[in-house]
């Protein structure tokens, strides 16, 4: 059998994954200009909040999923409030927001491992088998194919979203310069707080839904974030379009490069590529 | 500064070098033998393997309460401090620091994972700490210091057996394998090799990851595609867990033999029904007894790897600081002469601190649970 297809197709999963993180952290980035680490802690909090309430709590699933994008989607609003919004009011470096950002990270990671145990969890009630589907020799399953439609279709949304409605004018204009954006009249607060909501929920979206395909831990974030960023500074970070680009060719560089070589080489790839992209073009695929 | 003043000063400052002074004395001369022993326990008791080392943990308890009952050792009480290594360097090494530069241990009963105890093993070796580990089975461990002892025996036993199995037993003559890439896992899948080899066997691909790695589906890929007799998977629960869901998405349906990690009851029920699963595990003689007051305790359906090990360190422990006290040179060698035949088997130990002999069995993962195979 030839492995060519299969190894597409494990690209484009890892490709959409990617891109489900990239896509809120470039929102926020884009908006507010630091890198918001505690993002990756967000998608830990939306996985746990489906794993409350779906497999503990016995919730039908698509009403879990929405308290959980709820909750992920508040949190990030208050996240904002308390610590991001004093912080930039103070007109504090991105380097200081940059480590506020890894406080909540780490502080949210061992909030969970309190609460649920550090123990590795699957969010599946039944373990049993997953519904596949085959292309060609190479294999997808129900869950991955849902996690590449919603990436997409989540691209899709923010598209319009920024381009056609009256909030996405005001993110673009925070974006290019807040005071500006500040003195034309936009209420600058509250349309940041809106973008950490939905970046935050799109984070927790991205959590739940990889609880799914793999399974959940308090740790998860972290590597979770880490690809997304790599994802967002290779596409050109801040841009949405760009990380969507940047996930799917980190997703195949990754997955093609251990074809000839062995699998624990796949981490050393990811971030070679990322190396390579700051030394020779750091601006990323599309420019902001 | 009037003289008065200065005197006050004079008598204040006497006053604390005869106070203090006569303090140091006296916890000098404190009596040392009615003191408790201290010895550390570190396991995974969160996170990966946590559902083993929290079984272990009961089984040290026990030990300690048994030997208390009947008196101690020589008299004095023996108490064991508990503390998480996570089966990770970090957390291990951090826990071990703690063990003996602030609750001075003489020994250190642990880890099970062998990552925690390559981890620790040196720091310990240098402040001259017994560490003896129920369940760290890495070959490069028998390389660690005089000070260093194991129950459990090492991979270059189980690699062997596992290859023995794999091509005499399941007649495999092509393996693919997937590992873990730590300690344990290339520790095992190198002595696996190498026999395989020797017996004439043939190595397909070697497809390794980092533990915490929950994206196998490449490495799979080339596994399925090159069509082995056996997929040789010496990985640690949560990663196996991933890995087996993944496999049988993959259409997977060859034969996978473990390694002893597999003994993990958490991943045995989440895995149970993902294809044709062995593990190959050291043979120990359980006795119900034994059993039923681990479980009695734990509150699980099953005794894991390691526990037995554990639960017979401590009495080792015991034993040797009853005769030789905590000096850590007699205490070494005393260890090391031991002759004992415990709840996990016999245990007599060559110059290293590995274990002379070692037996095993294969378990096959079906039901949520694992049974011996004849």
């Amino acid at each position: 059998m030839d492995i060519i297809p299969q190894l597409i197709v494990n690209s484009i999963i890892a490709g959409a994954i990617y891109t489900l993180i990239a896509l809120g952290f470039n929102l926020i980035y884009g908006t507010v200009k630091f890198f918001d680490l505690g993002y990756g802690a967000l998608a830990t909090v939306g996985g746990y909040s489906v794993f409350l309430f779906y497999k503990e709590l016995g919730f039908n699933l698509y009403l879990s999923v929405l308290i959980a994008l709820l909750i992920t989607g508040l949190i990030g609003v208050l996240l904002n409030w308390c610590i991001y919004e004093p912080l930039r009011r103070r007109k504090a470096s991105s380097m200081v927001l940059l480590v506020a950002s890894l406080g909540v990270l780490t502080m949210l990671q061992a909030i969970i491992a309190i609460l649920f145990t550090s123990q590795f969890q699957t969010l599946t009630r039944n373990s049993g088998v997953q519904r596949v589907f085959e292309i060609n020799g190479a294999v997808i399953t129900g869950t991955q194919t849902i996690i590449l439609v919603t990436g997409l279709l989540i691209m899709a949304g923010l598209a319009l979203l920024l381009h056609y409605t009256r909030f996405g004018k005001e993110i673009r204009a925070i974006s290019d310069d807040e005071e500006v954006a500040k003195i034309v009249g936009i209420n600058t607060s509250y349309v940041v707080s809106g973008v950490f909501f939905i970046g935050s929920a799109i984070a927790g979206f991205a959590g739940a839904l990889i609880g799914f395909d793999t399974g959940i831990e308090p740790t998860m974030g972290l590597s979770l974030l880490l690809k997304g960023v790599i994802a967002a500074i290779i596409g050109g970070v801040g841009n949405v379009y760009g990380g969507v680009l940047g996930a799917f060719l980190l997703g195949f560089v990754e997955n093609f490069g251990i074809w000839q070589i062995s699998g624990e080489w796949k981490d050393a790839i990811a971030f070679a590529l990322l190396l390579i992209f700051l030394l020779f073009r750091p601006q990323g695929i599309f420019k902001r | 500064m009037s003289t008065n003043t200065k005197t006050i000063l004079w008598v204040v400052v006497l006053i604390i070098i005869i106070g203090g002074g006569y303090m140091l004395y006296n916890s000098n001369r404190e009596p040392a033998d009615t003191s408790p022993i201290k010895i550390g326990f570190i396991g995974p008791l969160t996170g990966d393997g946590s559902s083993i080392g929290t079984v272990n943990r009961v089984a040290v308890e026990i030990a300690a309460e048994e030997i208390n009952q009947k008196g101690g050792v020589e008299g004095r009480k023996l108490e064991v401090v508990y503390e998480d290594g996570r089966c990770d360097s970090t957390t291990a090494t951090k826990a071990a620091n703690k063990l003996i530069n602030i609750d001075k241990v003489s020994a250190i009963v642990g880890g099970l994972c062998s990552s925690e105890t390559s981890a620790f093993g040196p720091a310990a070796m240098d402040s001259k700490v017994i560490v003896f580990s129920y369940g760290s089975s890495a070959p490069s461990l028998s390389k660690l210091g005089k000070y260093f002892f194991r129950s459990y025996p090492s991979d270059s036993f189980q690699g062997i057996f596992a290859a023995e199995y794999a091509y005499n037993t399941l007649r495999a003559r092509k393996v693919a394998i997937l590992y873990h890439n730590n300690d344990w896992g290339t520790g095992i899948k190198d002595v696996f090799i190498k026999r395989f080899k020797e017996l004439g066997g043939e190595i397909l691909v070697e497809e390794g990851a980092p533990q915490t790695v929950k994206d196998y589906r490449t490495q799979l890929a080339k596994i399925k595609d090159v069509k082995a007799d056996v997929i040789y998977a010496p990985l640690y629960p949560d990663g196996s867990i991933v890995a087996l869901t993944q496999a049988q998405n993959l259409g997977i349906s060859t034969v996978f033999l473990g390694g002893d990690a597999w003994g993990d009851p958490k991943m045995q029920q989440a895995v149970s029904g993902r294809g044709t699963l062995y593990f190959v595990e050291a043979d120990m003689l359980l006795t119900d007894e034994f059993k039923a007051k681990i479980l009695a305790r734990s509150g699980g359906d099953q005794v894991p790897l390691g526990t037995a090990n554990a639960y017979d360190n401590v009495y080792i422990i015991a034993s040797a600081i009853a005769k030789a006290g905590t000096d850590p040179d007699m205490l070494a060698n005393t260890i090391r002469a031991t002759r004992y035949t415990g709840i996990s088997g016999n245990i007599e130990f060559d110059e290293n601190g590995d274990l002379k002999t070692a037996s095993y069995v294969v378990k096959k993962i079906e039901n949520g649970s694992a049974v011996v195979v004849k």
